[in-house]
């Protein structure tokens, strides 16, 4: 236990440190000859791991897979001052995605073999319908239609027709100085005109996607790489980095205290990310953003970053549920795990004793998570926000040149151009999974 | 109206670092490294030589075991072009952490040496049987009582138009048993060697 909580810990600092991951964590130990302690120690580090994503999220913008979807709201309410209340919840959410999900693993384990064949063999359509989902979502209706308004302009008049333009005498009598301008307007086409926008960002990330993982990463110092880091550092982390470095300082930012919330609203936000993390379960090759698009969008930041926070939660449980039930290491870590110690099988609907006391070490590895990022967090939200981005940007680009050379420094500054568009064109960001998305797609239809 | 200009200078840099990066990439030849050295360079993209030692079609993409001699590499491939066992590959993909090992997915593949164009001698086929099973191969030796004989080792020959005894060409499918140690050609046809 003593190893697993060391675990926990390490997991927290693992995941909230760009370029660091759990899986790095597992590489190291497996280099060092780490003994059968290793396995727990993985197990809840990877538990803790949501907990260090939620203060990536917030503080750095979220430059891991995982956390990319969350750092959307979450530095949302970090440029408010609520850098607190963003980790609170993100915690909150994903502890209760790890208790929801596992009574949900416990029923679907006997679901688990003829579902999982299934859904592989639909991953295409699945995706396909994730990616036509995104871009039909897109709420933003553009102002595409011109229309001539006439506006009162006494300094520098253009017409002086008052009776044609002017045919209520509205404007008053006589020489009344008038302008017609010209102004945009939402019409019919304006919705389809905010999806096309998404549509651009979409094919824009993912054509930045092939190409950076046609390119790969290599590390100058031989270490392992991954060019998913610079790609969402730019597209999520530096845009919002850059904005926060820029910006008026955040209000109320010291004295500000999380509200507390209800445990019954956290858990009604929660149990549709922990309910989408079961994709994760089933089929190979689903991340936790995926399975993030899948759960319903909710109304507000707080309760999107809950949702989002459980399925990272939920997806510890169920990636540990594919390892036991059906043989499936879908981690770095478990994959290191395996090596260390044998797994512990889960063959029938009954949970065995091994199994029982995994559960209960992924709970105990998520309250310490759960302290942890809340007490970090404090800590953080002291310090003031400007130095502090500047620091996360500073850090990002460190971690970018040291895990993926100048290479991963170009797509960092690619993917920092490509990650700036939503925000000016005012559609969501989450278009730039398309990343993500895109290659993917090409890749189960079998055109990549 | 400057907002506008702002973001359409915006979009076009977007548009032009991401092109820049596809011509880098497709333009950039990764660097050509052993089975072992590629297991080694998690999430880097290289290029390797290798045989098949086994091919298993999936709907949309491929699973191929690939052997230098020395090490074993798994990978993923696109369907096209077909790859038989025993085929001599250069491969180029990014090499990531599968469930078991270090994987291999390839984009670019190019088949250098087809199995069934190199003539054989069924010493060589006897020194690593595992290398050919399923592989289409052409064996040169003599015919004998059912066997190929050549450079001191033989092979089984089965099918319904077995050769004549002498001196032939044989084509066939190389199948390999382990665990009896057995290895046998299926002979699709075969020619008097001239």
């Amino acid at each position: 236990m003593t190893w697993a909580l060391a675990g926990a810990v390490i997991g927290v600092v693992a995941s909230a440190l760009p370029g660091i991951h759990v899986n790095l964590l597992a590489v190291a130990l497996l280099a060092w000859g780490a003994g059968p302690w290793g396995a727990p120690f993985l197990v809840a580090a990877l538990a803790a791991s949501p907990f260090g994503l939620a203060l990536s999220a917030t503080f750095l913008g979220g430059p891991g897979d995982d956390s990319a979807l969350s750092s959307l709201p979450a530095h949302a309410l970090a440029r408010e001052g609520r850098a607190r209340e963003a980790v609170a919840l993100q915690a909150w959410g994903a502890l209760l995605g790890i208790l929801l999900a596992l009574p949900l693993a416990f029923l679907a384990r006997g679901l688990l073999v003829p579902l999982a064949s299934a859904l592989v063999a639909g991953m295409p359509w699945l995706i396909l319908a994730i990616v036509v989902a995104l871009v039909f979502s897109e709420p933003r209706r553009f102002a595409v239609h011109p229309r001539w308004m006439v506006v009162p302009w006494p300094a520098r008049p253009m017409r002086r027709r008052p009776d044609l333009l002017d045919p209520y005498g509205l404007l008053g009598e006589g020489d009344a100085e008038v302008q017609v301008e010209r102004v945009w307007q939402v019409g019919r086409l304006s919705a389809a005109a905010g999806k096309l926008a998404a549509l651009a960002v979409l094919a824009l990330a993912g054509a930045l996607g092939l190409a950076a993982f046609r390119l790969g990463a290599a590390s100058p110092f031989g270490w392992v790489a991954s060019p998913l880091l610079p790609l969402l550092a730019g597209l999520f982390a530096l845009p919002s980095l850059l904005a926060l470095a820029l910006a008026a300082p955040p209000r109320a930012r010291v004295a500000f205290r999380p509200p507390r919330a209800h445990l019954g609203e956290l858990a009604r936000a929660a149990w549709p990310g922990a309910l989408a993390s079961i994709v994760l379960g089933l089929a190979p090759g689903v991340s936790a953003s995926h399975a993030g698009l899948l759960a319903r969008p909710p109304r507000t930041p707080e309760r999107a970053l809950v949702r989002l926070a459980a399925v990272n939660g939920g997806a510890v449980v169920f990636t540990l549920l594919a390892w036991h039930a059906l043989g499936k290491a879908r981690s770095g870590a478990l994959v290191a795990a395996q090596q260390l110690a044998p797994v512990p099988a889960w063959p029938s609907w009954a949970p065995t004793p091994m199994v029982l006391h995994e559960a209960a070490l992924v709970v105990a590895a998520a309250l310490v998570g759960l302290a942890l990022a809340r007490g970090v967090s404090a800590s953080l939200a002291r310090l003031p926000a400007r130095p502090l981005a500047a620091g996360g940007l500073a850090l990002l680009v460190v971690a970018v040149a040291v895990f993926n050379g100048g290479v991963g420094l170009m797509v960092l500054a690619a993917a920092g151009l490509v990650g700036a568009l939503p925000a000016r064109w005012g559609v969501r960001r989450s278009h730039a999974m398309g990343v993500i998305l895109v290659p993917a797609l090409l890749r189960a239809w079998g055109l990549a | 109206m400057r907002r506008l200009s702002t973001d359409l200078v915006l979009a076009a840099l977007a548009l032009a670092a991401v092109i820049l990066l596809t011509i880098l990439a497709h333009g950039a030849e990764p660097p050509r490294v052993t089975l072992a050295g590629a297991a080694a360079r998690e999430g880097a993209r290289v290029e390797v030589e290798a045989r098949v030692l086994d091919v298993r079609e999936g709907g949309r993409a491929r699973w191929m075991e690939l052997t230098d001699g020395a090490h074993l590499l798994e990978a993923f491939a696109p369907p096209a072009p077909r790859v038989e066992r025993g085929d001599l590959v250069r491969a180029q993909g990014i090499v990531s952490r599968g469930e078991r090992a270090m994987v291999l997915s390839i984009d670019t593949l190019q088949v250098t040496l087809a199995t069934a164009r190199v003539v054989r001698s069924p010493a060589e086929l006897a020194a690593s049987p595992w290398a050919f099973d399923g592989a289409r191969v052409v064996v040169e030796g003599e015919a004998r009582a059912g066997m190929l004989v050549g450079g001191g080792a033989r092979v089984g020959l089965r099918g319904e138009d077995l050769p004549r005894e002498g001196a032939v060409v044989v084509t066939g499918v190389f199948r390999y048993r382990e665990n009896d140690a057995s290895f046998v050609v299926w002979v699709e046809s075969w020619t008097p060697r001239s």
